[in-house]
This record gives C-alpha cells, structure tokens and sequence, in this order.
C-alpha cells in the first residue's frame, strides 16, 4: 500500500513544476457582503416559507407546553404509541418525556449497544417506531433547513429512521445559508460525529424525473416553532 | 474507465435511437431549466460562485497541505486513512477491510470514484455482497448496467423498463409496479432491509473538511444518510482532489452544488461526518453518542490525479460532479451519457477520462464538443472546459496524430482561406451547390461519404448573396 509520504511527495513534486495555470480564479477569499435582508424575522419568515414549499408542515407556538401538545397530535395521527427520540434534555423540553407517557407514548432514545448481534436486534425494533423527535441547532432560511448535531441524547437515526420526523426549534438562531451559519459557528459540526441540514421530506426524482417522497428516510416532516421572537412575521398556525 | 476510442460508433447508435433521445432530452430541459430558476434565486449568485472557485482554485494549489491537514484532523478524531496510488491499491484495500472484519453485506451510497475503480467486482470476488442503495444505482446494478448521468443515474431509462427489471430481477407484482410511488415504496421496503443487516457502509464523498477532517456527503433519498449511521463500519472513498479548507468554505461550495445540479438551493441531506460514534471515557449511555458507526475509514484515491498538476488541464479538478455540463452540452443532449463509454460523461469527462486515462484509448473524447462553451457558462465554478478540450485536442494531433485525410484537407483550407478571391468564389459555389441539393430551403441529405454528416443533422441552404457582398452594398449605401 502506498503510504502518505510517498504520495504527498508525489503531489508535492508535480505542484513545484507549476506553470502558473492561465486561469486561476479571483485572488481574494473574502466574503462577499451584498445587500440581502437579514433581520431575524425576515430569516425565520423565509426559512418557513421554504420549508412548506418543500412540502414539510410548519405549526407555530407560544410555548414548550403547546409544543408538546402539537408532537401529542402528530402522534395520534400516525398511531404512534412509541418515539425514536432525543431526551427532552437534549431538545431543551425537560418535561417532554414524562408528558408523552401522560398521553400514553413510550420514548426510546435509540441507544444501540455494542455488540453487533444485539445492534442488528435493536435497530430492527428502531426501524417499526412510526415518529422520530429530535430539536435543533439551527434554522436556515435559504433552503428551509433545519440543522441538527449528533451528541449525547441525540440520535441520529430519530431523523432519519421514521417515517415521520419531527423537530422542535426555536427560532433564535436562523441564518441564511450553511455558510453563514459555519461562518458564525465554525465549531459547531464538530461537536458531534454528525451534522446534517435536512431539507424537507426524503425525495428521489430517479424514474422519469417524477418526484416522490419518502423513498429512504421520513417522508412526513413537521416543524414546531416555538416562537422566542417579537415581530417575526410568520403566520400562526 | 471502460474501452477504447469508440465514441463515433456509440454515438451513431444513439443517434439512431429515437426514444433514448426523447427520455435524455426531456430530463436534460428539465435539469437546466431548474438550475436557471435556482440560480436566479440566490441573489449574489457572482459572487458565491467566484468565492467558490477561488476555494477549488487553493485546494489544487496547494493540494499537499491541504491534504496532509486533511489526514491529521481525520486521525485525531478516531478515523484510519488510507492513501491508494491507483485503481487496483484502492479496492485492495476495501476488499481486505471487509474480509479482515468478517462483513458479508455491505451497503453502498453513490460514488463515482467506485464506479471509476470498479469496486463493486472486486468485492463480490472477495465473497462481500454488495448493495447500492440510491434508486437509480440500484436499479443499474440489478439491471447489470452501467449509469448515464453523473447525478441521474438512470435518466435513459423508461418507467416501464424499471418496472421490468424490478419483476425480473425481484419478482416484483404488477401491483407494486402500479406507478412511481408503488416503485419507490418497493424499494424502500426492500433496501431498507438490506440496510439493518449490512456490516459496512460504503459511500462516497462530496468533499472533505480540512480542518475538521469531516466528511461531507450530499443525497436527497436519506441513503447516504443511513449508509453512514446504521452499519458499524464506514468507509469513505473521495478522489484526492475533494478538499475544502475550511467548515465556512464547505458552506459556500453547498450553496453552488445542489442548485448547479438540480435546482435546489441544498440537497435535501448534507451531512458532514465527524470521527466516529462518540463516548465518554467510559461508555456510558449518559455522555455517549447513542448510535453511528464506531469505526470510519477514509480511501483516498489517486488513480491519475496528480499526475494533473501543474499542467494545463489541472483546472479539472476544480470540479464539484454537480452535472450541470452535462445537462447543458448540446452533444450530451442528442447521444446520452453511454456514447461517450465512460464512468464519467458529458464535457467534464471529456477532459478527465483523457487526462487519467491516457490519450491513446480515449483520443475521440475531446473532439466530442462544438466548443459552444455551454459548459463554461453553467460550470459552478466556471471550469474552462473549452480551453481544454482544445489543449488536449493540440496534444493528440502532436503525439497521436491525426488522419490524413484531415491534414490534406486542412492543407488545402489554408491555401484557400488565406487567398480571399478564391475563398469568395469558393464560397459561392458552395452556396449554389447548397441550393441546388435543398429542398424547401433545407438540405436534408447530402450524396456520397458527405451523407453521413446529414444522416443527423440538416441545415439551412446558403442565400444567394455572401455576408462580404452584403456589407459591401451595404457601405456602398445601397442595400
């Protein structure tokens, strides 16, 4: 096997013979700073607008409380009497838990054990869990995206696994695109082994361009907003 | 890559082939015309695009450090990396961490570096099953075929030939091939079974994060996703090239990609995979990371790259795989992505696949463009595709050579291009000619080896009066 000096040298050594390629691209890195609206309610406006173009559900609400209420609703409308979920903990609802039990919904936070017998056992029991709860990092308002990091509580499969998904935010941190946000927080994707910007329900356009919905990870996709800010214009719903 | 020069023959069949036409025309014009609306959505389109060459444009530079940087951040987060000097080296070793790890199924998400070293064989020789879990490679495989498009595996193909292959191959009912939802619940269902057993995932990588040493990894269907999350093991395969400096400069790049591709401002799923699962010191649920792979590898492969730096068509490996050459490529649209016989298709590979691959197997590639610089224009981030194809185009005719009917011909334009009355009588007996073979103002069909050239294409007969007689009236004061 080659191994990593030898090949670096290689590169090395066919870069030191550069002639300077014609076309070489701007010389300045910078970022660019054009005039786009960026006052929060304008973001949090728009990242809702494009999240329900997406054909995923936006509800808005005034509290941790009716934010529940709404995953409780979500729930009896898929039958859903257990969630792949992140502990209340992790999503900032501590009492989350112990209100879905009061609705008769068993939580699972998707700990898979180490032995890979017993994984492949609990991820086939994951895998019948008709909901997946998670919170999240971040909202984008470019893509209707929402950002969520992997760590302790968080599962990554909760988003992923059901064939329904959904996330609570809240709606203080919203940037207009994934390079805004890693400009604001370049630490923030390695805080977990996992970050992923979910754009909407799962899709594939392979046959005949036809979009469909729902082909690998959830196909129904909710957000709840709970509202922590005066004067963004989203309409309640 | 697969064969030698035959993209005139290739081309001919597909030329031939109505219904192949009609499918690659219909998704192409669809392509584009969401890529046109993405990009006139994002309001500093310039100036993102601009950024985002000049990232690429570092990266080759200076591809060593960045690499070398690359590497030390993978390593520090738990990951192996693994560096293959070609083709044969990289599946080497895929093959040998299944097999030393005892992984029998192993599920793959798109990646075009497999494709390019035929990964899939070399690990169903080393007794691994392998699964592609994208719909479109999916159906390729089971179909024993080969994709047509870098981002649209299987836009040559009709809903009912999926349908067929899903019976034949899955014995699939008619009641599940009832229509494209039916199709894709199908699939799910099927692969979604195959993910829960697998031993490793398989995927490829859209870029690498330098300074995190993250894995960046774009799907819409949620596969490249559970490829990465649900196996114990996951191996990366990313050509050298795939670098990105920085987290904020990862976030440029995406904003160019998926709208380059298909319009989207993101991809449904950008993921970036950090390390493996995470735990406390001792791997306690309570400070753990519940789920994701506890082992991750990285392969990064070489295969030819290189040997690109430094020369004139260096500037390829600025590319992002987003297709939007291919969509825009007046060539790509009449023949589809297997004439070109390939791994990778359309302008951009008729710079790579010649630039890896050596000029003699692949010396009809470069010549397989108008040079209308569609490409050029839609390019992300604005690879000069023209410039090189017409480097590549010098380099054959200087160490390949060219047919001699070509430099005989060549010989006698000269002659006659450089003697302007000649060239105008020239050209008005052409002109007549053109006239007196039209019908209805257009000529269809031209006698003799010249038939060829029209047996697809039809152009307008030449007028009466030349361009140079009209503007000599013209400044004459006459009209």
């Amino acid at each position: 096997m080659t191994d990593e000096r030898t090949l670096l040298g290689r590169i090395a050594a066919q870069l030191r013979r550069a002639h300077h390629d014609e076309a070489q691209g701007p010389a300045s890195r910078a970022s660019e700073a054009p005039a786009i609206p960026r006052d929060h309610g304008t973001l949090v406006a728009r990242f809702s607008a494009e999240w329900q173009a997406l054909a995923g559900q936006v509800h808005v609400v005034g509290s941790e409380q009716d934010a529940v209420d709404v995953i409780v609703g979500v729930c009896r409308a898929n039958a859903a009497t257990r969630v792949l979920t992140w502990t209340g903990a992790a999503i900032g609802v501590p009492s989350l838990e112990r209100r879905l039990e009061a609705a008769g919904i068993g939580a699972d936070h998707g700990w898979l054990p180490d032995d890979a017998a017993a994984r492949a056992d609990r991820l086939t029991v994951l895998a019948d869990i008709p909901v997946g709860i998670t919170g999240a990092d971040a909202l984008l308002a470019e893509s209707g995206s929402v950002v969520v990091v992997s760590g302790p509580g968080r599962s990554r499969l909760a988003s992923l696994l059901p064939p329904v998904h959904v996330t609570i935010a809240r709606t203080g941190n919203v940037h207009l695109s994934l390079q805004h946000l890693f400009e604001a927080q370049p630490a923030l994707a390695d805080q977990g082994s996992n970050l992923v910007a979910i754009s909407g329900p799962s899709r594939t356009a392979d046959i005949e361009m036809t979009l469909t919905r729902g082909v690998h990870g959830p196909g129904e996709v909710h957000v709840v907003l709970i509202d922590t800010c005066d004067g963004c214009r989203v309409r309640r719903g | 890559m697969t064969g030698p020069a035959t993209f005139y023959r290739r081309a001919e069949e597909a030329l031939a082939d109505r219904a192949l036409q009609g499918k690659v025309q219909r998704a192409t014009a669809r392509l584009m015309a969401a890529r046109t609306a993405g990009f006139t959505a994002l309001e500093d389109a310039d100036a993102v695009r601009d950024r985002a060459r000049a990232v690429r444009a570092d990266v080759v530079a200076h591809l060593d450090t960045h690499l070398a940087t690359f590497a030390r951040a993978f390593r520090a987060r738990g990951g192996h990396v693994h560096w293959a000097a070609d083709a044969d080296e990289a599946v080497r070793i895929v093959a040998d961490l299944a097999t030393s790890r005892g992984v029998r199924t192993a599920v793959k998400s798109k990646s075009m570096v497999s494709e390019e070293i035929n990964l899939n064989a070399a690990l169903e020789r080393a007794g691994v099953r392998v699964v592609e879990t994208d719909l479109g490679e999916w159906v390729v495989q089971l179909d024993r075929d080969h994709p047509s498009h870098i981002i649209a595996p299987i836009i040559h193909k009709s809903r009912d030939d999926i349908a067929g292959i899903f019976r034949r191959e899955m014995g699939a009912t008619d009641a599940e091939m009832a229509d494209v939802p039916q199709m894709t619940a199908f699939a799910r269902r099927t692969l979604r079974a195959e993910f829960l057993r697998a031993d490793m995932g398989i995927s490829g990588g859209n870029f690498g994060v330098a300074e995190t040493g993250s894995v960046c990894l774009v799907t819409n269907e949620g596969n490249g996703r559970l490829t990465t999350t649900v196996p114990r093991i996951h191996v990366a395969l990313m050509g050298i090239e795939r670098i990105v400096p920085t987290m904020a400069d990862l976030g440029v790049m995406l904003r160019v990609l998926a709208r380059s591709a298909t319009g989207q401002p993101l991809s449904v799923y950008s993921t970036v995979l950090t390390g493996p699962r995470r735990r406390s010191a001792g791997g306690a649920e309570a400070g753990s990371e519940p789920d994701g792979p506890d082992e991750v590898h990285v392969v990064l492969v070489d295969n030819g790259r290189s040997r690109l730096l430094g020369t004139d068509v260096a500037e390829i490996l600025y590319c992002i795989r987003c297709g939007a050459c291919l969509n825009s490529c007046p060539v790509y649209q009449a023949v589809g992505g297997h004439a070109y016989g390939t791994v990778y298709p359309g302008p951009v590979g008729s710079v790579l696949t010649p630039a890896l691959g050596g000029l003699g197997p692949f010396a009809d590639l470069p010549y397989a463009s108008s040079l209308c610089g569609a490409c050029r224009e839609v390019c992300p981030v604005r690879i000069d595709i023209p410039r090189m194809l017409l480097a590549l185009r010098a380099r054959i005719v200087e160490e390949v050579g060219q047919p001699a009917w070509l430099s005989t011909g060549l010989w006698w334009y000269a002659r006659l291009a450089t003697r302007p009355r000649l060239f105008a009588l020239a050209a008005r007996l052409a002109a007549r000619a053109t006239r007196m073979v039209a019908r209805d103002g257009w000529v269809t069909r031209l006698p003799g080896p010249l038939g060829r050239w029209t047996a697809h294409r039809d152009f307008p007969a030449m007028p009466e009066r030349s361009f140079q007689q009209l503007w000599r009236a013209r400044k004459a004061g006459g009209r």
